[in-house]
């Protein structure tokens, strides 16, 4: 049981045409209604044999379909049925699982024999309402060859009782050249419509549809038969095809798409399973790709660390992530003991000190008896008479700044001088 | 193709953003990851290259200020003061590394001035590499001064062709 899905039943979304033409049958006549995207009408009534003739439309028809533009055919209510379906669920999910099953025991035929589409629902308080159409396959078939016979392929059937504008407490009736439609909102909701073949306004079939409301409907007698819009049906097939109708009522899809339909429909599913295989490959590759540019980056640093090593020490790194330690252990084990070495002898100052010692001496005019100049040792004997040792001591502390001197009075005139550290 | 077309555009749309999300997450956090690896590795690179200059600077250092063996004191003294009160001990040496070495030695002060003093001390002072003093130790005594001068030496090792 092929049931049309939300892409069929208005393929006007994915397959937009700038024109669109509906066409229907009211008795010996066809009645087209070619539409714009610009919104220019324009309408015909012929004959087959007229049309099959070459009259106009015909040609103009051919012309358009050449350049894209999308036939429309209506449905009569004797092939496509509508009916209101009673979910016993309040929940939309236990709905669907059951809506074929409720649309089986509502219909004279098989469900499996049929195309079916199911119309947006409407929630009540413990219940669903749920408008289905459903049209034989076989009728659908028989449809399309009889439109086949006058050389049109309509893209979309559409029922044309669901065009009607039905609502509360109005009725709307299309009255043909030699049929009627009919359609009006049921009390306990959903739609109720129906067709005749007779155009008389007290017609049996009329009759019996009005009585069938509880209250008498505002009438709304359209068509050419009626009191407006003479070419109303024709026009909203043509709308259906422009995508301009808001329910998607197309019933030719799927096994009987239309070829130049189904191959669109074909490419839309490609296109977005490409955007979908794109997007997974996307989230699939992305961190892998960052990580692998990340990767490049870090074995370049790392190649650096290791040519730096190396020619500084001559050898390979042993421990890739320890080079700066290692290399601090090499300069420490390889230069370290020469770098004391020469820091300590750079920094000595026995030679400095002794000099200043003796010019020391020499400006003071003492005579030194001994001394003894270390880097942490400085002591200077000397004899003089006290004034010159206080010159000598006063020579002495200006010597160093941070170093103090003791200063000892031995026998003879002799001094002895200590630094020592701190002021 | 019923099964995949029967899903609703906005169930496409939420699937392809979820994936875009995901990818974007994952994404997001190789980049931070990666971003504080290579800001690892690129502090480790900046150190390395620190201790390799400072390695390389020591190195420069030695080899302009010790550029070859020190001239011994006894040499010094027979060529500069052959006539001096002074007599130089035996010399030690210490390897330090593969190329250089700390050699030190004493030299015997008797009866030497204070101006034969002071001239072996530039005279070592002046050499390349330089002998530095460590201790002095000098008193006056009967002839002149008496005592000990310690001095020091880095120098090569083995010296460059």
């Amino acid at each position: 049981m092929p049931v049309v899905n939300d892409d069929w039943s208005s393929p006007g979304r994915w397959a937009p045409a700038k024109v669109a033409w509906g066409v229907t049958r009211d008795g010996d006549q066809l009645r087209f209604c070619r539409l714009t995207t610009r919104g220019r009408t324009s309408c015909w009534m012929v004959s087959p044999e007229e049309f099959l003739a070459g009259a106009e439309p015909a040609e103009r028809l051919r012309l358009d379909l050449r350049g894209g533009a999308r036939l429309v055919a209506g449905l009569p209510p004797s092939v496509a049925l509508l009916r209101t379906l009673e979910s016993p669920f309040s929940d939309p999910g236990k709905t669907r699982e059951i809506r074929d099953s409720l649309l089986d025991a509502a219909l004279p035929f098989s469900l499996e024999d049929c195309v079916t589409s199911f119309l947006p629902s409407q929630s009540r308080d413990e219940s669903i309402r749920l408008p289905a159409i459903a049209a034989r396959l076989a009728d659908l078939k028989n449809t399309l060859k009889t439109w086949s016979d006058l050389g049109l392929d309509p893209e979309l059937l559409v029922p044309e009782a669901l065009l009607l504008p039905a609502g509360g407490n109005r009725a709307c009736v299309w009255i043909g050249e030699h049929r009627t439609l009919f359609a009006r909102e049921a009390k306990e909701g959903g739609l109720v419509c129906g067709g005749a073949s007779g155009v008389a306004r007290d017609g049996r079939a009329l009759s019996r549809f009005f009585a069938s409301a509880d209250e008498a409907p505002e009438i709304q007698w359209i068509g050419p038969g009626g009191d407006s819009e003479p070419d109303f049906l024709e026009r909203l097939l043509a709308r259906a095809g422009l995508g301009m109708e808001p329910l998607g009522l197309n019933l030719r899809a799927d096994v009987l798409a239309h070829p130049r339909l189904a191959k669109r429909h074909r490419g839309m599913l490609r296109r977005w399973g490409g955007v979908a295989a794109g997007i997974f490959l996307l989230a699939a590759v992305s961190p892998w790709g960052i990580r692998a540019a990340y990767a490049r980056r870090l074995a370049q640093l790392d190649r650096q660390v290791a040519e730096v090593f190396h020619e500084t020490t001559g050898f390979r790194s042993p421990a890739p992530g320890w080079e700066r330690l290692l290399l601090e252990r090499h300069a420490e084990e390889a230069w370290g003991a020469v770098s004391d070495a020469r820091e300590s002898l750079v920094s000595s100052t026995v030679a400095t000190e002794l000099a200043d010692l003796l010019l020391a001496a020499q400006f003071t005019g003492v005579s030194v008896r001994s001394l003894r100049v270390a880097d942490e040792e400085l002591a200077i004997e000397i004899q003089a008479p006290e004034p010159a040792a206080n010159a000598m001591e006063s020579r002495l502390r200006g010597l160093r700044p941070g170093v103090s001197w003791s200063r000892e009075a031995l026998e003879d005139e002799r001094w002895r001088f200590v630094a020592e550290e701190g002021p | 193709m019923s099964v995949f077309s029967n899903v609703r555009p906005v169930w496409w749309g939420l699937l392809g953003g979820a994936l875009v999300a995901l990818a974007l997450g994952f994404a997001f956090r190789e980049a931070r990851e990666g971003a504080e690896r290579l800001r690892r590795v690129s502090t480790r690179l900046v150190e390395v290259r620190q201790v390799a200059d400072r390695i390389e600077r020591e190195r420069e250092t030695l080899r302009v200020e010790v550029p070859r063996s020190a001239v011994s004191i006894g040499e010094l003294l027979d060529v500069y003061l052959p006539e001096s009160s002074f007599l130089a001990g035996e010399e030690q040496s210490e390897l330090l590394g593969t190329a250089y070495r700390l050699r030190s030695v004493r030299v015997k002060v008797e009866g030497a001035a204070w101006d034969e003093v002071r001239a072996l001390l530039e005279r070592a002072g002046e050499q390349t590499p330089p002998w530095v003093p460590r201790n002095v130790e000098l008193r006056a005594g009967l002839t002149g001064l008496e005592g000990t001068l310690h001095l020091e030496a880095l120098d090569k090792a083995v010296d460059s062709p």
